[in-house]
């Protein structure tokens, strides 16, 4: 490598130059979206109320991410295939079992959500706890690599059952629930589907930070993910702990399972798409950071709503996974830790 | 060396010596059956005439995924077809294998499974022929294999590949197309079916009959979606209706709402959908009513083959009601003569009665149309290539026709199915209801056919 070469990439590489360039992607970016608000505020408020609606469902898929990467340092990569094997038992649940269909009354739909809900949250609880003890447990002093290994191989075996379970076809309960506009104000519109899912979402997410900040079990998760040594020293169970944290993860698949089967449609294979989604939101947000996760999913739904649907140099839905990772590596290289996270030996 | 190791090096050469007897015995036309192509992908060789089969003639189709009963209605024609013919084409037996170029993971026609399938084929001397594909793009990738199969050249006919490109040059073809899938500098491929210039313009002229001034159009990437969405737009333009935008849906979204938003700021008359249902085509038909409205309203939607099947009407619910989508044929209702026959005696015998799906004629047409270019033919590959490009079909399941230097069909002068025009280049739009019904056959004018070309 000549010295011209040798000194054009020092210059790349100060941090001036790259402080720059990151200052410069994000001037972009604002400036484009406030182009598109002062063209059509109102139509601007509309598509960041869709991305709302699909942040939601990412966000409670991304907090089961990041609550177990919060008290293990492990990767759940099965936890996208829970999510999809919930929805497909929902449908089961709701579609076969209580036999909704769209002339059902709202009250039966209701009543049958609810059920639906006492069904699978303690179902996948069980089972997401079930995985942790058989194929996690084991491997806790292994090297990180082998329940890193183990959580890709716990994902084809789930993906695979809901595949035998249900086959390829897709299964949708959107006809149970009204569609279109709930209410306006002025011409900005909430859906059915955003009304829906935060009806459901929010006091999932409630009752999660309660537990997490409230409860004497809540404190002890807090407590392994900061030092599980320290915890156990002083005299927390911390098997148990991680077992209550699967039980949590799996109960939130459920949820955000139950939500995307009522709002879209949901087969064996709808797990890997929204899995990687909610990973990356969960990263990007600060993996091991609630409230991260929640801000991570939220942006990126908002990425996807806007790209796909302004209308002023949107690039469109060919390029919205490019440009989503795109942010996230632009966001990684200048905060390795993640919008909310905090700096830690293995995110620093 | 001890005794042991003796008896194993002698064992082991017997197996080899074995094998080497084995591989011998296999291929067809030279005495002894044909070896059976591989059990991971194909049925056992099916085969209900005297003695043994000399040849295997196989069918390449999904039969996993949204397009599966359709595929399996094809599948059920080819053997019916064989069954009438006593699995013989002139003085050869035929055996059939019916092989699966999906998977249960993808849901529809795989990309790795399909070049397996293929060098399957290719590696097998007894095959005579395959039947398929079904997807173009699957179509794309076996085709180049099988003309340059070491045994000769394997002829394909398809019944439903739809894909401009395959065949033949057109202003809207990569210019590496056809000539890519042929490598040897000769042709292999055939299709019984009309390509997507034709079901385009007889779509874009539909939509004129209906109305519509200016349309919005989605395609699903792949190279069927995109090139019938192709054929659609120029069609349209050609025919004055102004294009408001084109563009591709992501398969693996979540939501289209925003895409429809963006759909509806144009003011359009109505969208058009180029892909499968396959491709979250579901999700993307009740998005786009929940957006745009029903489809009897203001916004119309349209859709091409890849859409009609009884899966699209299942998955997308009551939002596909009144949805168009068209098929190449004629609707079954008008079949008459020979036809008829066929489709009651296929729906009262494997089919049980069930409804016929339109392609399942298609399946039992390229059938026949492999049967009598192999009886015609002196036995080898190369003939039956050329006895299938020579092809007179009379009083065919679709009608009267040739085929063209190309391998597309071209319908003889005087269709004599009893339908009004011949059901290989007539396209038939469909409404969706409960099941989807037949509105219009429409044969497009040359003028548009070569609009949706690019020329």
């Amino acid at each position: 490598m000549d010295a011209t070469a040798t000194s054009v990439l020092r210059i790349m590489r100060s941090p001036k130059v790259v402080n720059g360039l990151g200052v410069g992607f994000v001037a972009v970016i604002v400036l484009w979206l406030f182009v598109n608000f002062v063209k059509d505020p109102t139509y601007f408020i509309n598509i960041g109320l869709d991305g709302l609606t699909r942040g939601s469902i990412y966000g409670v898929i991304a907090l089961g991410y990041t609550l177990v990467y919060g008290i293990l340092q492990l990767i759940n990569f099965a936890h996208g295939d829970v999510f999809a094997l919930s929805g497909l038992v929902a449908s089961t649940v709701m579609l076969s079992i209580l036999g909704l269909t769209a002339a059902s009354s709202n009250a039966a739909v209701v009543g049958g959500v609810l059920l639906t809900l006492a069904i699978t949250l303690p179902l996948f609880a069980i089972a997401n706890g079930t995985i942790e003890r058989i194929a996690y447990r084991p491997l806790r002093n292994a090297p990180r690599l082998a329940p890193l290994i183990t959580a890709v191989g716990m994902s084809f075996i789930i993906f695979n059952l809901s595949l035998a379970l249900y086959g390829v076809e897709y299964r949708s309960g959107s006809e149970l629930i009204p569609q279109g506009t709930a209410f306006s104000i002025g011409q900005v519109e909430f859906s059915w589907k955003l009304m829906i899912a935060l009806a459901i979402i929010v006091p999932a997410l409630i009752v999660l930070s309660w537990f997490v900040r409230s409860t004497r079990q809540g404190k002890a998760m807090r407590a392994v993910a900061q030092d599980t040594e320290a915890s156990a020293m002083m005299g927390i169970n911390v098997n148990r702990t991680i077992s209550v944290t699967f039980f949590l993860a799996g109960s939130l698949a459920a949820v955000a399972g139950l939500v995307y089967f009522l709002e879209y449609q949901v087969r064996f294979d709808s797990g890997f798409q929204l899995g990687l989604i909610a990973f990356t939101a969960a990263v990007l947000g600060g993996i091991g950071n609630l409230p991260g996760a929640v801000l991570g999913a939220t942006l990126i739904g908002l990425i996807q709503s806007f790209n796909e649907g302004l209308t002023w140099y949107a690039p469109g839905s060919d390029w919205t996974r490019s440009i989503v990772f795109g942010i996230l590596i632009a966001t990684l290289v200048f905060r390795p830790e993640g919008l909310l996270g905090e700096r830690t030996p293995e995110g620093a | 060396m001890t005794t042991k190791k003796s008896v194993l090096v002698a064992l082991g050469l017997l197996v080899a010596a074995l094998t080497l007897v084995a591989a011998g015995c296999g291929g067809g036309g030279g005495g002894g059956a044909p070896e059976a192509l591989p059990s991971s992908s194909c049925t056992a060789i099916d085969y209900g005439g005297d003695g043994d089969p000399d040849y295997i003639l196989a069918s390449d189709l999904p039969l996993q995924g949204s397009s599966r009963v359709q595929n399996t209605q094809i599948v059920a024609a080819i053997k019916y077809a064989l069954q009438q013919a006593n699995y013989k084409a002139g003085d050869y037996n035929i055996g059939y294998q019916s092989c699966d170029d999906a998977t249960a993971q993808a849901g529809s026609w795989d990309s790795g499974k399909c070049s397996a399938n293929a060098n399957a084929y290719a590696g097998n001397s007894g095959v005579i022929g395959v039947i398929g594909t079904f997807n173009s793009g699957c179509a794309a990738i076996e085709i180049p294999v099988l003309n340059q199969a070491s045994d000769g050249a394997i002829p394909m006919l398809s019944p439903a590949n739809t894909y401009v490109c395959l065949t033949a040059a057109a202003p809207s073809c990569d210019s590496t197309e056809p000539d890519k899938y042929y490598p040897s500098g000769d042709r292999n491929y055939l299709r019984v079916v009309a390509n997507d210039a034709y079901q385009g313009s007889a779509d874009a002229e539909f939509a004129q009959s209906l109305g519509i001034k200016s349309v919005y159009i989605l395609n699903d990437k792949q190279a069927y979606g995109l090139g019938v969405a192709t054929n659609f737009r120029d069609a349209a333009q050609s025919l004055g209706i102004k294009i408001s935008g084109f563009a591709a849906w992501d398969s693996k979204a979540t939501s289209y709402t925003s895409l429809m938003d963006k759909i509806k700021q144009t003011g359009t008359d109505a969208v058009f959908i180029g892909g499968l249902t396959d491709e979250n085509g579901g999700q993307l038909i009740k998005d786009k009513v929940a957006v745009l409205g029903p489809n009897n309203g203001a916004v119309k939607l349209l859709a091409p083959d890849g859409f009609t099947q009884q899966s699209t009407i299942t998955e997308a619910g009551s939002a596909s009601a009144d949805m168009y989508s068209s098929v190449a044929g004629q609707p079954l209702n008008e079949f008459k003569g020979a036809a008829k026959v066929f489709i009651d005696g296929l729906r009262s015998g494997p089919l049980s009665g069930a409804t016929i799906d339109p392609y399942a004629i298609y399946g039992g047409q390229a059938a026949q149309v492999f049967l009598d270019a192999i009886a015609a033919s002196d036995g080898s590959r190369s003939d039956v290539i050329s006895k299938l490009f020579a092809s007179d079909v009379k009083n065919g399941l679709l009608g009267s026709f040739t085929f063209n230097a190309d391998g597309d069909p071209v319908a003889s002068a005087v269709a004599s199915n009893g339908g009004s025009v011949a059901a290989t280049v007539a396209i038939t739009v469909y409404k969706a209801g409960s099941t989807f019904q037949p509105v219009k056959t429409i044969a497009p004018k040359p003028t548009t056919v070569n609009a949706a070309l690019g020329k």
